[in-house]
């Protein structure tokens, strides 16, 4: 495989890692440097890696694009938890406005990774270095909050006749 | 974490009437093939407090999707990105091309090291040792044959 594919590839990500980029660091600027920041440090992590990558046929490679991107969203997560402990208080503002931006920090990251971008929960638990207990407990204490957003009579009617299977 | 937990709990999502309700929440997240999940689902059949309670709490979660945010990316910054990314691999030296020259490179330094070390060798003690003694070997068989 030509490391240009890889270059593409990395370029093509750009919406979905922007988006997990901005969900952690709601900033446009401090999102789209942490993007950056991310591909460097991955070039430098996976550099052996990559080389061998461009001197091996495509088939033995070919799940390795998954692998990067799996690996790019760790490096997001992992570098965007410590940016966030910084500008903690510059993002009080949106987080004060209540709604998904009003969770915490990883509740934030498991159902973003869980509703979408469609990873399964194995794949939360390598993103996130956490047990599948704690992950499961996160995206449990996330979707309770989310949900207590709603009234709750709104889906009365819909549950009373039987409407979902 | 604890307060919305306790008012989702006051907001009689959960009954007390079954004691798994607490629990259905792990059929929508939880794989088909886990235990838990196999376990849950046999119950909710039976168990219709858990089976409204489910019902809810599944509509509730599909309904709080629309909540969370799919950030779309300014057109400049995405060029910026993609310009960045291509900066980063030529800084790395990721280019196919740099990858083979290198590679060439150390190939010709293995192969010098290796000519740099038979030379001496050759030169070495034990060998001209070696040299000296099938001189005299030869000088000998020449005399006496």
């Amino acid at each position: 495989m030509k490391t240009e594919e890889l270059q593409k590839y990395i370029q093509n990500l750009s919406p979905e890692l922007y988006s997990f980029a901005y969900v952690l660091v709601p900033d446009d600027l401090q999102a789209s440097q942490l993007m950056i920041d991310c591909v460097q440090s991955f070039l430098i992590q996976k550099k052996v890696l990559i080389e061998k990558m461009g001197l091996t046929k495509n088939r033995i490679l070919k799940n390795l694009l998954d692998e990067t991107k799996i690996n790019i969203v760790k490096i997001i997560y992992e570098l965007s938890r410590k940016r966030y402990q910084q500008l903690k208080i510059s993002l009080a503002e949106v987080e004060g406005n209540g709604g998904f931006f009003s969770l915490d920090f990883d509740e934030k990251a498991i159902l973003f990774l869980k509703e979408k971008t469609q990873f399964e929960i194995e794949q939360i638990e390598f993103i996130t270095s956490m047990s599948k207990t704690e992950v499961l407990a996160y995206l449990y204490s996330a979707r309770i909050k989310m949900t207590s957003l709603m009234p709750n009579n709104l889906f009365q009617n819909e549950i009373e006749s039987g409407g979902i299977a | 974490m604890d307060r919305p937990i306790q008012e989702f709990n006051k907001s009689n999502f959960f009954s007390n009437n079954c004691i798994h309700t607490k629990q259905v929440y792990s059929l929508l997240d939880v794989s088909p093939k886990d235990e838990l999940y196999k376990r849950m689902s046999k119950h909710i059949e039976t168990c219709s407090t858990c089976q409204t309670a489910f019902k809810t709490f599944q509509l509730k979660s599909e309904a709080s999707r629309v909540y969370i945010p799919k950030v779309l990316m300014d057109r400049d910054l995405r060029q910026s990105f993609e310009r960045e990314v291509g900066e980063l691999f030529k800084v790395m030296d990721l280019n196919e091309r740099e990858i083979l020259k290198r590679n060439v490179k150390k190939s010709f330094i293995f192969i010098d090291k290796m000519g740099i070390e038979f030379i001496q060798n050759l030169l070495s003690k034990t060998m001209l040792k070696t040299y000296f003694f099938a001189l005299a070997i030869f000088i000998c068989l020449k005399l006496f044959l």
